[in-house]
């Protein structure tokens, strides 16, 4: 390690903002702190640009970058697509510390944020420890990275017990590593010795995670209230406690909430999109309609957005009667949207536009074209849409089709009782009540047996012919979690007893990641990647 | 529009506003710290002058972020974010936020941290009431200003003390009423105090609730601003 200044002057940097004489003012701040190689961009696109194009060391952002993208969205991207590491130090500037910035979900923070305006020398003093907290917690991130998890908890116990001034960042790492893995009263533990040292708004609701994964919504809502009443900027506190309230079934509440943290801070396309959406649920389609609107404008820039807002609104504007505006909006979809997902769903929501215009020839001709389309693709959507396409298939007609994906959803999510009742009404609204009661039987029922054959054989050791079962099996439930950690959790024993084998770790490793998607609950997750880790470390140990 | 939208776009018009100030004043900061550095040392006039500008921005800046903290906390929407810090790293700060003031007035500016001090706060809120009371301390001191942070009985001490004159007497203790009240009459002085009371009773641990004192004498002899926190 070299004196400070050297430091300073071998690194990259990339300033970011928009107002030319801030610009020129960060610059040469940066410049008497000793650094040399300073880059400049004007707004988020240059930045996207001068990010993709070389490895940075520092990004000082302006958190208001004009019209485009902002700070934050400057930062979600190019972590999200890996224009910057572990490595880079990323520090938004702005005029005053906003929710988002701190508040939200620990991923998407800055490394720091400076508020305007600011001298060299704090300028000098901040970057210098960021660097240094850089090079501690780059093992922890790299380990997070890679999907090292168990490795970056010991990493985090073991920088705590070096550095007391950095315990409760470190717990807070810590803590959502270990709810991510699904240990929950691990996750418990580490958040309730933070509150019993300090109590603060993320453990407060870190505990509400836990206890919602444990199906204790009660509590959950309980601990998220109080997090909020405390602490009213806490944005994650809010979205949890709408998805609470949700799923108790309060559709009212959970909207009121998502409106009042829109309210200390309205620029998240992510609560906007949950706003339509619980709105266009309980027929409030001028909140809807607006929500909708204001999500797809937040997310115009951004890398990451797909296309629900848009399916939302197009629904709304339909179900409110404005049908050029709904076939509008569709056409945005098609235009701007790539890949299997949207165009099915945009030719949905397409048939119940025309449907509902009337136009009984026109929306069964889609139908028709939607079922040929469904055919050809692989059952690839999520749950949520499979069931939409399906609805729409029963209802336009297309019943063996419709009857198929229902089944299909309701076979591979047979334990998720929203999902089911959701599969029942679709069949209901299409007059086949009872013919949905008796799929919705034997689709379970057939999970169930597929499942118990292969369980049995493993649980009598015959783990070859186990193993073919559960091939056989999968086929049948591709999306079925339960279905999908049997295989990892078969594999696992298989790579424990024999020894390594490349392909089944890395077959149970999909399992895992592919179940994660569609469980709510993760400790059984938790439990296989912790096995799969320590296989991979004595694997390592060996070599 | 109706009387409560207006409320609203008068809100954001003055958040704006704020927020564009600030920008300019950052940029003023940044220019005339550059004209200083290159007005020759013979020119004692100009240097003062130029001083004296600094000086005023930066009062400027620290209650325009405190303007827009205070709204912030009145509205409940302040992201109050209390977390650990390690003490000397604060103290560093603290004093590189009025390094360069220091300077040009000639005066003295150090901080004495117990080592290994850690606390737990809101940083931006605590560094702005104490490198305001560390203004403050430069105005009326004739040389020297210190910063002290440690912890006797359980509560985290942040202490300003200067070698000049002390307060007037009719200002000594601790602020009265629930919340500081404002006083036109304390003028600049008294809404610094307002702000750091405000903070520190944010600052809340078990039962205790953070508090500010105002003495004379201390090490120095002068006055002494404190900021305690649970």
């Amino acid at each position: 390690m070299g004196a400070p200044a050297d430091d300073f002057a071998s690194r990259r940097y990339l300033v970011v903002e928009d107002y030319d004489p801030m610009c020129g003012v960060l610059r040469e701040l940066l410049r008497r702190c000793g650094a040399r190689k300073v880059s400049v961009a004007a707004n988020g696109t240059q930045a996207m640009q001068a990010l993709s194009m070389a490895k940075f060391d520092v990004v000082l952002c302006d958190h208001n970058l004009g019209l485009g993208r902002n700070g934050q969205q400057v930062l979600e991207e190019s972590r999200h697509r890996r224009f910057i590491g572990p490595a880079t130090v990323f520090v938004i500037v702005t005029g005053e510390k906003t929710p988002d910035m701190v508040m939200g979900i620990v991923e998407h923070e800055p490394d720091d944020y400076l508020i305007k305006p600011f001298t060299e020398a704090v300028l000098h003093q901040r970057l210098t420890r960021l660097l240094k907290r850089k090079r501690d917690l780059g093992s922890i991130q790299k380990a997070l990275r890679e999907g090292a998890f168990g490795q970056a908890i010991e990493e985090c116990d073991r920088l705590m017990a070096q550095d007391p001034s950095s315990v409760a960042q470190l717990r807070r790492l810590k803590a959502d590593t270990q709810l991510r893995l699904g240990r929950l009263s691990d996750a418990r533990a580490t958040y309730e010795g933070q509150m019993a040292d300090r109590e603060v708004a993320w453990a407060r609701t870190g505990l509400a995670k836990a206890a919602f994964q444990e199906g204790r919504l009660d509590e959950a809502a309980y601990l998220l209230r109080q997090t909020v009443e405390i602490n009213g900027a806490y944005l994650e506190a809010y979205e949890w406690l709408s998805r609470v309230l949700d799923r108790q079934g309060n559709v009212g509440e959970a909207r009121a909430v998502l409106q009042r943290s829109l309210e200390v801070s309205s620029r998240s396309a992510y609560r906007q999109l949950r706003l339509g959406e619980l709105s266009l649920r309980s027929g409030d389609l001028d909140t809807a309609t607006e929500a909708f609107q204001r999500s797809i404008a937040l997310d115009t820039h951004s890398a990451l957005r797909t296309p629900a807002a848009h399916l939302g609104l197009a629904r709304t504007l339909s179900e409110a009667g404005q049908i050029d505006e709904a076939l509008k909006v569709l056409a945005t979809i098609r235009r701007d949207f790539e890949g299997t997902e949207a165009r099915l769903l945009a030719l949905a929501v397409e048939v119940e536009v025309h449907s509902r215009k009337g136009d009984a020839e026109l929306a069964s001709a889609l139908v028709d074209d939607l079922a040929r389309q469904v055919a050809s693709n692989d059952h690839l959507l999520g749950p949520l849409g499979t069931l939409h396409l399906g609805e729409v298939l029963l209802a336009g007609g297309q019943r063996q089709l419709g009857t198929d994906m229902l089944g299909f959803v309701a076979r591979n999510h047979h334990e998720d009782s929203d999902i089911l009742a959701r599969v029942q009404e679709a069949f209901s609204e299409a007059g086949l009540a009872e013919e949905g009661r008796r799929v919705l039987e034997s689709s379970c029922r057939d999970a169930v047996e597929s499942m118990d054959r292969s369980a049995r054989l493993a649980a009598e050791g015959h783990l070859d012919e186990a193993l073919e079962a559960m091939q056989a099996a999968r086929a049948k439930l591709p999306n079925n979690p339960r279905m999908l950690y049997n295989h990892a959790s078969l594999l696992v024993r298989l790579l424990e007893q024999r020894g390594w084998h490349h392909g089944h770790y890395s077959e149970a490793l999909r399992c895992i990641t592919h179940a994660s998607r569609f469980a709510a609950d993760t400790r059984r997750a938790g439990e296989l990647m912790g096995r799969l880790e320590e296989l991979q470390r004595r694997k390592a140990q060996r070599a | 529009m109706n009387a409560q939208e207006s409320r609203l776009d008068l809100t954001t018009y003055l958040v704006s506003a704020i927020h564009d100030m600030k920008n300019s004043v950052g940029v003023m900061t940044a220019e005339l710290e550059r004209a200083m550095v290159h007005t020759p040392e013979g020119s004692g006039l100009v240097r003062a002058g130029l001083s004296s500008t600094l000086w005023q921005l930066q009062r400027l800046r620290n209650q325009l972020v405190q303007a827009m903290a205070l709204y912030r906390i009145h509205q409940n929407f302040y992201p109050f974010d209390p977390s650990a810090h390690a003490m000397t790293d604060f103290g560093a700060e603290a004093l590189a936020w009025v390094e360069g003031l220091a300077l040009t007035r000639g005066m003295e500016v150090r901080a004495e941290v117990t080592p290994g001090l850690t606390g737990f706060f809101d940083r931006d809120l605590v560094s702005s009431a104490v490198v305001q009371a560390l203004h403050n301390g430069m105005r009326f001191a004739r040389r020297r200003v210190n910063l002290t942070i440690a912890r006797p009985n359980d509560w985290l001490e942040l202490r300003v003390e200067d070698d000049g004159e002390g307060f007037p007497e009719a200002i000594l203790g601790q602020p009265s009423g629930p919340v500081g009240r404002l006083d036109h009459a304390a003028g600049s002085a008294g809404l610094g105090l307002y702000f750091s009371q405000v903070v520190a009773e944010l600052h809340r641990h078990h039962e205790r609730a953070g508090r500010i004192r105002l003495e004379n004498g201390g090490k120095l002899g002068g006055a002494c601003f404190v900021l305690q926190l649970p």
